[in-house]
């Protein structure tokens, strides 16, 4: 073991140990901190975004980014709610699905075939995915009293939380997929360094066309779970803070925004840090306007840290 | 015969966006015949100085090769220091200033940050999307998340009013237009564009020409809601929401490229022009507020598409 | 066709870039499991000729034959599959990932339940360094390990693919002693199994300890091939450098003056040392070196381009402290970078506006305003001085030629007025003629005061314009060389760290 990967070890853990040090600390000034109720919602809350977190990770591994995740989550929420009455729940499930990865097909066809920069590619798409979703609702929140999906959205399995077993499923799987599958492994290549996989045979624009289309899944997956716990939603306000809140999860778990590294436990442990941070703030009666600003601010110095420790590497 | 097929391509790229948007613009006038009236121009002018002025200040940014999302929220903040400074102080005056000097404050920080990182797009591109968030924050917690009314008099609320605000984006256009074809600034930013790596090593002030990119940007925004306020008299935290969109879009349909070195003011403002005219002419036609927003999102998408299009065909990469 | 006793053959290779014929004529032959050396200055072929039989090139004549057989390598992945493996430095593997993964790039194991199998991988790998003796763990990440361990790990990965042809570009560059003999133990050990070497050095001490015979290339052709036993290290380097001079050098008439610019003790992370330097008034300086020797680093860090560990300097006398290349232009020094397209130049704009950017100060008026008129006097002025053939000072820089490009760029460093000017490699890629007019130019600037410091790694440049010649080799200052003691053979020496012959 060389000094290098003690190191990067350290520097892997260091995101749980800030989560330790916080959770002791919060624990220590809220008696309300570690109660199982509270533990869960923190939980819940995050298992509907944490799964766009997911495939936010794979994304960063492979070196893009999306920003238009919010706008396929609007689409999907309402397609999903709006179908159930007409089609019934699964098959409007599937269809919200579905409908995410088509839009992320596109996002992946502009990018990778058409080569336009991906932030100005999913900018734009993130406009006009909007625009389809307020057409379809002409901009009135729409709503389902399904008993059903409320069951399924709020309902438990052995005590979990339906939400955040869904969850669990989707990192096992991305982890898995990541860790074990060639198709992962070929994320991390073409991220790590575009070139050389592509000298090494891996093709290249199939796999940054891929994570769009996962994002896409994820985001109408994602949607599929929110509507399922609130039951109803606002295409104006769906998912407004969807990517930013994606991306930081990730950028705060350490995994590097240049590429080829990274996984999905980094990710989960970023995602707890805001997760419990946030709550600690409500609990101690921050502001939900301070609460923002501490979030943009998290982002800036992480990934302004991570820039400039990979230039010093360059 | 292969030479006409070229130049016919990288005609369409350069100026497609431009004849498919006079097409619409046609179909409206024959829609409707108060659209092609001086009247109507004009009010579409008024109605795009926000927009307009915003975009003219981040045309700087993107020259330069980088970009900035925080242009909306930096609407939003100046928005309500303004408000609050002139119910507080009465100073209208030293309220837009005070403003501005905000607006200017926000594009230091993006600046600094970037050019301290020795940022490259896709790093101004997540810094300043962070920095959207910080300032939208910054602007609920002065607002305490308040719709805010001015008093309604004074020096500020005659900014909004007749020919005046037209007046600010155009005066604006021209003296950022000078100076980026006539100063020594301004060349350094279309170098920088260009190519970073050539103007760093020919001696040009990288860091501090980046800084001062983002500051011009921040004071255009200030300026922007300057205006914005004064025609209500009002001020909201979310005013700025989703404006930066339309600035970038409006740059990018003018014809100034993402990838920097290219493009200017004077093709921002036609930009202004078109996005505007085409707003109207898709209201004559009666397609609403929705279908709009999906058409806008893909009007950023198609001029961007042509742009990369057309700087591969030009490079030689394509060879249809 | 009989099996040949030759591993490989590259015949009559010739090989042309725009403006340069890069190899001429080139014929190797290499036997089977043979270490064969390649040895030649900086520009003489060695990389050229390599890409070729590694597939990044295509020759544009001769052919390629493998044990006597006519192939064709027309790209990176035929040549693989020919049992040919190319080790540069550290360019080959992906940094984020690991070692294990790295071997397996695009071709990963499974089990049988079709998941990723790291472990089998990781066994194989051990299996494969633990022949290599080389104690790298397999699940290290690629970017955590040193450059020797880099090395390392691409030897034995062109030794578990069964490479037939191995060809090593510098392996011992970035080696201790220790992982030098541990290389060479595994070359013996490849010898044994008939694997081919191709060897490219410029440590004479390696070639002959290890390899057979030895190839020596020169301005892009083979001067000869002979076994070890056969030649001397003298003979080498006359055979590297030996040449008829077939151009003359412009004449020129300045004596160098005073002392204009000095630096001490320069250190550069990873790349130099502590290197002291002194320029004088009128003076050309040459800097000499291998490539990677840090001449380019040294310069940029004078420029304030790349940060400077340590290093005082002093300019005209006065202590300067450079930290960005705007100080450097006021402290009176710029620099003509290598690529003049990468960092040179905005290749989209005009002859006029490259030439201008280094003193817009100068064109403007009142401080704020360019006057275009002046500025359009100047680059014309700058064009008809140069020589620089453009339809206008409004062409774009991307349609002239590589000479006109070059001048360009030393047109914007004159428009800036500086007094010390560093050129890095100015006359790469250009042809013969326009090398003239550079040196012509050069000239100029010196007789009218000017001091330059030259980067090249051409021999005969250096001999022919440098008034003075510092050595460098491995971010150390080795010696500098004038007068009588400036030949070919002393600069040669001094660049490889050769010892002196009695």
């Amino acid at each position: 073991m060389n000094k290098k990967t003690i190191e990067r070890y350290v520097l892997h853990n260091m995101v749980l140990f800030i989560l330790l040090a916080m959770v002791a600390a919060i624990s220590f000034l809220n008696a309300n901190f570690l109660t199982p109720s509270n533990l869960i919602n923190i939980l819940v809350e995050m298992s509907t975004y944490g799964v766009v977190s997911i495939a936010m990770t794979a994304a960063i591994i492979c070196g893009e980014f999306d920003l238009s995740v919010g706008s396929t989550f609007a689409l999907c929420a309402v397609l999903f709610i709006s179908l159930i009455d007409h089609v019934g729940v699964f098959p409007a499930m599937l269809a919200a699905i579905l409908c995410g990865g088509l839009c992320g097909l596109v996002n992946g066809i502009l990018v990778a075939k058409a080569e336009m920069p991906a932030f100005v590619a999913t900018l734009g798409t993130m406009v006009a995915v909007r625009g389809l979703a307020l057409n379809y609702t002409d901009g009135k929140p729409i709503s389902n009293s399904n008993q059903l999906i409320y069951n399924i959205g709020n309902g438990y399995f052995l005590r979990i939380p339906n939400l955040v077993v869904m969850f669990f499923i989707a990192l096992v799987v991305m982890h898995y997929i990541l860790r074990y599958t060639t198709f992962g492994r070929n994320l991390y290549a073409t991220g790590g360094n575009r070139d050389m996989a592509e000298l090494a045979g891996i093709r290249v624009p199939f796999y940054r066309m891929m994570i769009f289309v996962i994002l896409g899944l994820a985001s109408g997956m994602a949607a599929v779970m929110s509507g399922c716990r609130m039951a109803s939603g606002n295409a104006a306000l769906l998912g407004l803070d969807l990517s930013m809140s994606s991306i930081a999860g990730v950028v705060v778990g350490g995994t590097s925004l240049s590429g080829g590294s990274g996984s999905v436990w980094k990710s989960l442990a970023g995602m707890l840090v805001i997760g419990v941070l946030f709550n600690a703030l409500t609990l101690l009666g921050i502001q939900a306007y301070y609460q923002q600003l501490i979030r943009g601010l998290v982002v800036i110095v992480v990934v302004a840290a991570d820039i400039l420790m990979n230039a010093g590497k360059e | 015969m292969k030479t006409d097929k070229k130049t016919l391509l990288n005609l369409l790229c350069n100026y497609g966006l431009l004849i498919a948007l006079l097409l619409i613009i046609a179909a409206a006038s024959v829609f409707s015949k108060e659209f092609f009236t001086v009247a109507n121009m004009l009010n579409i002018l008024r109605q795009s100085t926000v927009v307009g002025i915003m975009a003219i200040g981040v045309t700087v940014v993107i020259i330069a090769g980088h970009i900035d999302l925080s242009i909306g929220s930096t609407v939003s903040l100046a928005g309500i220091i303004a408000i609050l400074l002139i119910n507080n102080t009465g100073n209208d005056w030293w309220a837009m200033t005070a403003s501005v000097l905000a607006g200017a404050l926000v594009g230091l920080v993006n600046g600094a940050i970037i050019a301290g990182i020795k940022g490259r797009t896709c790093d101004s591109f997540i810094i300043t999307f962070g920095m959207q968030t910080v300032v939208a924050a910054v602007a609920l917690i002065y607002s305490g998340g308040n719709f805010l009314t001015g008093r309604g008099r004074g020096v500020h609320s005659l900014i909004g009013k007749g020919y005046v605000p037209i007046l600010i984006f155009l005066g604006l256009a021209v003296l950022l237009e000078l100076i980026m074809k006539k100063t020594p600034f301004g060349r350094c930013v279309y170098f920088m564009g260009a190519n970073p790596k050539a103007a760093k090593m020919s001696g040009v002030s990288v860091r501090r020409n980046t800084a001062l990119l983002f500051v011009i940007a921040g004071v255009c925004a200030s300026l922007a809601a300057v205006v914005m306020c004064s025609r209500v008299s009002a001020a909201s935290p979310t005013s700025g929401k989703g404006y930066e969109l339309d600035a970038i879009a409006a740059v990018v349909v003018g014809g100034t490229s993402m990838q920097g070195g290219k493009g200017g003011i004077l093709r921002t403002l036609l930009g202004v022009v078109v996005i505007g005219v085409l707003g109207n002419a898709l209201n004559i036609l009666n397609i609403t507020t929705y279908p709009q927003m999906f058409i806008r999102g893909v009007i950023i998408i198609a001029a961007v598409l042509l742009d990369v299009l057309g700087s591969k065909l030009s490079s030689g990469v394509v060879s249809k | 066709m009989g099996k040949s006793e030759y591993a490989l053959e590259m015949i009559g290779i010739d090989k042309l870039f725009p403006g340069v014929k890069a190899l001429d004529n080139v014929t190797i032959q290499v036997k089977k499991g043979e270490v064969h050396a390649l040895v030649g200055e900086n520009g003489a072929g060695k990389s050229t000729l390599m890409k070729i039989l590694n597939g990044a090139y295509r020759a544009d004549k001769g052919e390629i034959l493998l044990e006597g057989e006519r192939v064709s390598i027309q790209n990176v992945n035929d040549a693989k599959r020919l049992g040919i493996s190319l080790i540069f430095q550290e360019m080959n593997l992906i940094p984020t990932l690991s070692v294990t993964e790295n071997f397996f790039l695009g071709d990963l194991k499974k089990t049988r339940l079709g998941k990723v199998d790291w472990r089998g991988m990781e066994r194989e790998v051990e299996k494969v360094f633990e022949q290599m003796d080389f104690t790298v763990n397999p699940g290290s990440i690629v970017s955590d390990i040193n450059v020797a361990e880099k090395q390392m790990v691409e030897i034995a990965r062109a030794i578990s693919k069964n490479a037939k042809i191995i060809v090593m570009d510098e392996p011992t560059s970035s080696l201790t002693e220790n992982e030098v003999a541990k290389l060479f133990a595994i070359i013996e050990h490849l010898r044994g199994q008939q694997v081919t070497i191709l060897y490219i050095t410029h440590k004479l001490d390696e070639v002959f300890s290890i390899c057979d015979r030895v190839t020596v290339l020169r301005d892009g052709q083979s001067v000869d091939t002979k076994a070890i036993g056969e030649i001397g290290r003298q003979d080498i380097i006359e055979m590297m450098v030996g040449r008829s001079v077939d151009m003359d050098y412009p004449r020129r008439s300045v004596r160098p003056g005073e002392v204009v610019f000095q630096a001490k003790g320069v250190r550069v992370r990873n790349k130099v040392y502590g290197i002291d330097i002194q320029l004088r008034r009128g003076e050309v300086l040459g800097l000499a070196g291998l490539v990677g020797a840090g001449r380019t680093e040294l310069c940029e860090a004078i420029i304030g381009a790349a940060p400077m560990q340590k290093g005082e300097m002093w300019v005209k006398g006065r202590r300067v402290r450079i930290r960005n290349t705007t100080q450097a232009k006021r402290s009176s020094m710029g620099m003509v970078t290598e690529e003049r397209k990468e960092t040179g130049l905005a290749l989209d704009f005009s002859v006029e506006r490259n030439i201008s950017i280094t003193n817009l100060k100068r064109l403007a008026r009142c401080g704020v305003y360019l006057d275009k008129k002046q500025e359009a006097q100047a680059a014309g002025a700058y064009v008809e001085q140069l020589g620089i053939r453009t339809p206008g000072i409004r062409q774009r820089v991307v349609n002239l030629s590589g000479g006109n490009q070059q001048k360009v760029v030393i047109a914007k460093w004159l428009f800036s007025d500086v007094d010390i000017l560093i050129l890095d490699e100015p006359t790469r890629g250009i042809d013969v003629g326009a090398k003239f007019e550079i040196y012509q130019l050069i000239n100029r600037l010196v007789e009218a005061g000017k001091s330059i410091i030259m980067i090249s790694s051409e021999m005969p440049e250096l001999l022919g314009m440098a008034d003075r010649v510092a050595v460098i080799h491995n971010g150390v200052n080795k010696g500098e060389l004038t007068g009588d003691n400036l030949t070919a053979q002393a600069v040669m020496r001094l660049a490889m760290d050769e010892e002196v012959p009695d």
